[in-house]
């Protein structure tokens, strides 16, 4: 009776792991492949941000603990070391008394991970969305412009592994996020005048 | 082991003799259709390679990830092998602009692309002479039968057949990086039809659609860039 109950409780410890899915994204996305825009840019990173952590547990449903704070910053110092003339990153918010020696600071955020799971779908996908706002501010920390945008991705159910397509799904929206920033940055609303004002001045030197 | 029901005896009694008919025609059989269409001549030298990208998932589309490692395999085995540049790593070199929601849709985003900067000096460096754009999926078209199974200390079995279809329809379309213009395009349309008919142990017969359409898009696919001429 003991021995059944014992192989019982095992049982139901081995199943409630196997349940349970807990990934770290790794940082893979590669750096863009194109021309620098002429800005000095400080990247911001919150605690926040830096260790963003989703964490998902429904009643009946399996765990999720996705890590992605990690591969998060270094996305953005990737993206940052090709996009501008010069990056660094910054400790804090610049203010009028205290400006920062950059033309602007980039401070990402995530509003939101969200994914749907194969039996969610009906289909044999996973996918993963992510939004995020870039709060983008002068030298003096006025704010530029806030520029929200979402990253989606999505992965093919692989047997016996949902952490993996969850990974590679998560992967893809910010590889997805990424492409969009790197193409479209330059022509949101304040950072095109900025970069026009940038253009006008160099024109203006060299006259 | 509990006794199949009325229900479950009256199946197995009607299948049972058509089984060894089934098995002969049908079991795990998969028919085929391969078509490509060429419009420019093509041809690969030894020092030039090509690379299997999916079209964009921002359209709908939902190729296989093994199907493409299948693809991969195929177009560099056998007596015509062609050298295949690494997917992730073509696609890595070039991001952001190969992406699913940047890459260029149509052959007259070729030049543009081409045009960034940076671009066709990455494709020159890796070699890559065809971007072979694979679009499609392999999908269930439809299933019936019934199987019931059960168990006990002294025993178990399966009673029944179940049986399904799966349909893989593929294109691939080639663009000449080196002419900066559309090679054409190659297709497979392929129908599988798979059963499971159980007597005591279930006996699968799985028609292996998904494989058998990349193994005839590939074949296909091979010829199309050795051969030179348009036929």
């Amino acid at each position: 009776m003991c021995t059944g109950r014992i192989v019982a409780a095992t049982l139901f410890l081995l199943l409630a792991a196997g349940c349970s899915q807990s990934l770290t994204i790794p940082d893979r996305i590669p750096e863009p492949l194109v021309q620098a825009l002429p800005l000095r840019a400080g990247l911001y990173f919150t605690p926040a941000f830096s260790s963003y952590h989703y964490t998902e547990h429904e009643k009946g449903q399996a765990a999720w603990d996705v890590e992605l704070g990690a591969a998060n910053v270094g996305l953005f110092n990737r993206l940052g070391t090709r996009m501008f003339r010069d990056t660094a990153q910054v400790a804090r918010l610049p203010t009028a008394g205290n400006p920062a020696a950059v033309d602007i600071i980039i401070e990402p955020v995530i509003d939101a991970f969200e994914f749907s799971l194969p039996k969610n779908s009906a289909s044999d996908q996973y996918a993963v969305w992510i939004r995020y706002t870039l709060r983008v501010y002068g030298p003096d920390g006025e704010l530029v412009t806030a520029w929200s945008l979402s990253g989606y991705g999505e992965a093919g159910e692989r047997t016996l592994k949902p952490a993996r397509s969850m990974e590679q799904a998560t992967v893809l929206a910010m590889r997805d996020a990424a492409a969009a920033i790197s193409l479209e940055f330059a022509v949101q609303p304040g950072i095109d005048k900025l970069l026009q004002e940038q253009s006008d001045a160099s024109t203006d030197a060299s006259n | 082991m509990p006794a199949p029901t009325q229900a479950t005896r009256q199946t197995v009694n009607r299948l049972l003799p058509m089984l060894p008919l089934v098995f002969g025609i049908c079991a795990g059989c998969v028919t085929s259709r391969v078509e490509g269409l060429k419009n420019a001549a093509t041809g690969i030298a030894t020092n030039e390679s090509v690379v299997v990208i999916p079209a964009s998932y921002h359209k709908g589309n939902r190729t296989e990830a093994d199907f493409l490692e299948c693809m991969d395999e195929e177009l560099d085995g056998g007596a015509k092998a062609l050298k295949v540049y690494p997917r992730e790593k073509f696609l890595d070199e070039l991001f952001p602009w190969l992406e699913p929601r940047t890459m260029p849709q149509e052959i007259k985003d070729l030049p543009e692309l081409l045009a960034r900067p940076g671009v066709s000096e990455r494709i020159s460096a890796s070699g890559v002479r065809y971007l072979v754009w694979v679009n499609g999926s392999t999908k269930k078209t439809s299933d019936g039968g019934g199987m019931s199974c059960a168990a006990s200390a002294a025993g178990g079995g399966c009673f029944g057949l179940v049986w399904w279809e799966d349909d893989g329809t593929y294109t691939a379309r080639v663009w000449d990086l080196k002419a900066s213009s559309s090679a054409g395009k190659v297709s497979a349309d392929v129908h599988g039809s798979s059963m499971m008919p159980a007597l005591i142990l279930p006996l699968p017969f799985i028609a292996r659609t998904e494989t058998a359409a990349c193994k005839e898009l590939a074949g296909e696919l091979r010829e199309f860039i050795v051969q030179e001429d348009l036929s």
